[in-house]
């Protein structure tokens, strides 16, 4: 990464050619595509669902129990569920829970992770080794499950998912951060920064965080695409949000009753969880191939 | 070696007796009373105290988590509270289902995925590279119990080919490892594909290609077996979690395995069964990150290397220490 003041030298580097600036990788992803299209789909939905009270024809909870099971028409697009709500009104409505459920998930275990890995990459030994054997513990089950423990023992409710969610996924934030600590802890520029007397936390702040980012970027993009799709199956199991809430996950769980029947009560939200997981993919996929090429797989 | 698989099975001990801690204690937080599930609403005082008296439910929080530890010394996880079966058992008699349905699961990716990956890094950044790139994400982007459902809802409602839950014959097994495999099979195909690019533009390839080695040999003997190295990790990390059954799947596909049997644990609130199954897990998932490493070892000479200059370096230390 360079700083300002070569930026403003002699030779004029324009912004959009700088690796890893912002304006580098928003030039990248431009030029693709799909992650385009993921981008403006998530940007489009979660407007939709927030103005959706007021664009949509009906209410995401207004009950007819004449139209339920409505099958698809010109009235309701998607069709009616079980208690003739409209599942489109429901889609777009919900859309902000398992995208918000994704996103603060992921903030949670990117802070404490980073901070955790921080810690322990940075000054290692005990500390380190305390911090280590701690994150073995949380890895010896499959993330889903931690989740599903956690999330059984703080009871329903949509901030308690998006805690359960956070924690279970902290160790792969604060792996991933001591690793790329580690390396560049040797780095010439954190000696040269020692030698000019900068306090530790400074170091780090400053330092080494800064450097360590991309790799950061690029798995907290992935990350909300894979807590999205947690977060929904936490609910499809009956962990999640209680089941009036429009959650997708919710929504194909109570569908899944009458799958033989009306199958058109659980086809759409899951589409709808594919395309906004598939859009944060393919957006994930732009950012990391722009910011670490090397990192491609 | 051998000084090594002990030391990381001594290693675990202490992480699985964390784990049975914590989840003992968090199962104390969990709302709901086993013991109204176990009677039925309409049980009386007098019933419900005698019942929290015979599960040991009364005593202090230590005192229930010390009998609970020394059970476990002896591998005993308790009896259900519902069944009244020992868990010990109760999980024998349901690992047979999820060991069937993990094996199915991991061959079927690896037969699949692991061509994907090398046609794909062959072809890298043609048209049908990028056509399957697009693919195994749409695949990653699936939740695996949508993908049960539209199954069921096209193979055996619309079709009525294959039966959609139970046990039984094979055809009971296709579905499940069909909607069960589907992310872990665009996982490995994506690693495979990009360690595989890795090792083909590694030096010792070109070393080969222009002694004149046929290019399929090229790449099924010189590329193939390093660029799989990595992918190993990937394969037996999706093992574990399989291993420690696919609650979701298996719950779709009421496939009664340790993933199922977890769950109606967590829904009766039956502790003893919960707590079993996670130890379960977290110990059949450890092996398995063990038994991943000791096959890096074996099939990688460069960090089996490291294994053998460490024995010596101890054995070094040991003989200047007498």
């Amino acid at each position: 990464m360079l700083n300002k003041k070569k930026m403003n030298g002699s030779e004029v580097i324009k912004k959009t050619e700088v690796p890893g600036s912002l304006p580098y990788v928003w030039k990248k992803i431009r030029k693709r595509p799909l992650a385009m299209a993921g981008l403006i789909f998530v940007v489009g939905l979660l407007i939709l669902s927030f103005i959706s009270p007021w664009i949509c024809a009906h209410s995401y909870k207004a009950i007819s129990m004449r139209e339920a099971f409505a099958l698809p028409s010109g009235n309701h697009p998607f069709g009616c569920d079980e208690l003739g709500r409209d599942i489109l009104s429901r889609v777009l409505y919900g859309a902000k829970y398992t995208m918000s459920v994704g996103v603060f998930s992921t903030l949670i275990s990117c802070v404490f992770g980073v901070i955790l890995g921080a810690i322990s990459g940075y000054f290692g030994g005990k500390v380190d080794n305390f911090i280590m054997r701690c994150l073995d513990i949380f890895q010896a089950f499959p993330g889903i499950l931690l989740a599903i423990a956690l999330s059984t023992a703080l009871g329903p409710g949509f901030e308690k998912v998006i805690i359960a969610m956070g924690i279970a996924f902290i160790p792969i934030f604060a792996r991933m951060m001591r690793a790329k600590i580690l390396s560049i802890r040797g780095a010439e520029y954190v000696e040269a920064a020692t030698a000019m007397n900068c306090s530790t936390f400074r170091i780090v702040v400053r330092h080494i965080i800064p450097n360590a980012l991309s790799p950061l970027i690029v798995q907290v993009a992935m990350s909300i695409a894979n807590s999205g799709l947690a977060a929904s199956s936490l609910s499809f199991l009956g962990f999640g949000v209680d089941a009036t809430t429009p959650e997708w996950g919710a929504m194909l769980s109570t569908g899944r009753a009458f799958l033989r029947t009306y199958p058109h009560l659980c086809i759409f939200p899951g589409l709808f969880i594919m395309a906004s997981v598939l859009s944060f993919n393919l957006v994930g996929d732009a950012i990391r191939d722009a910011l670490d090429p090397k990192l491609k797989d | 070696m051998i000084r090594y698989v002990g030391k990381r099975l001594l290693q675990m001990i202490p992480i699985l007796l964390v784990v049975a801690i914590l989840i003992f204690t968090l199962m104390q937080f969990v709302p709901g009373d086993p013991v109204q599930i176990i009677l039925g609403e309409d049980a009386t005082p007098v019933q419900v105290e005698q019942v929290r008296e015979d599960l040991g439910l009364n005593e202090p929080f230590f005192v229930q988590l010390l009998n609970f530890l020394k059970d476990l010394l002896h591998l005993d996880f308790g009896e259900s509270y519902l069944s009244g079966l020992p868990v010990r058992s109760e999980l024998a008699m349901r690992f047979p289902n999820t060991l069937i349905l993990a094996i199915c699961c991991i061959i079927f990716t690896v037969v699949i995925g692991i061509p994907i990956g090398v046609q794909c890094a062959l072809k890298a950044d043609k048209l049908i590279d990028r056509i399957w790139l697009f693919f195994t994400l749409l695949c990653s982007s699936m939740p695996g119990f949508w993908l049960a459902l539209l199954l069921v809802l096209l193979f055996s409602v619309e079709l009525n080919l294959l039966p959609s839950n139970g046990i039984g014959g094979p055809e009971y097994f296709i579905l499940p490892v069909l909607a069960n495999s589907i992310g872990s099979l665009a996982s490995i195909a994506r690693h495979t594909r990009s360690s595989m690019l890795e090792v083909i533009r590694a030096d010792y390839i070109s070393t080969a290609k222009s002694k004149g080695i046929s290019r399929k040999r090229v790449i099924w003997r010189h590329a193939l077996p390093n660029a799989l190295i990595p992918v190993i990790t990937t394969v037996s990390s999706s093992f574990g979690m399989m291993l420690g059954g696919a609650t979701i799947i298996e719950s779709v596909f009421s496939i009664p395995g340790i993933g199922m049997f977890m769950m109606s644990g967590i829904n009766n609130r039956d502790y003893p069964v919960v707590r079993g199954c996670i130890i379960y897990i977290a110990f059949a998932f450890s092996i398995m990150m063990l038994i991943t490493d000791l096959i890096y070892a074996f099939v990688d000479p460069r960090i089996k290397a490291q294994y053998v200059r460490s024995k010596s370096k101890d054995t070094k230390s040991h003989e200047s220490k007498t």
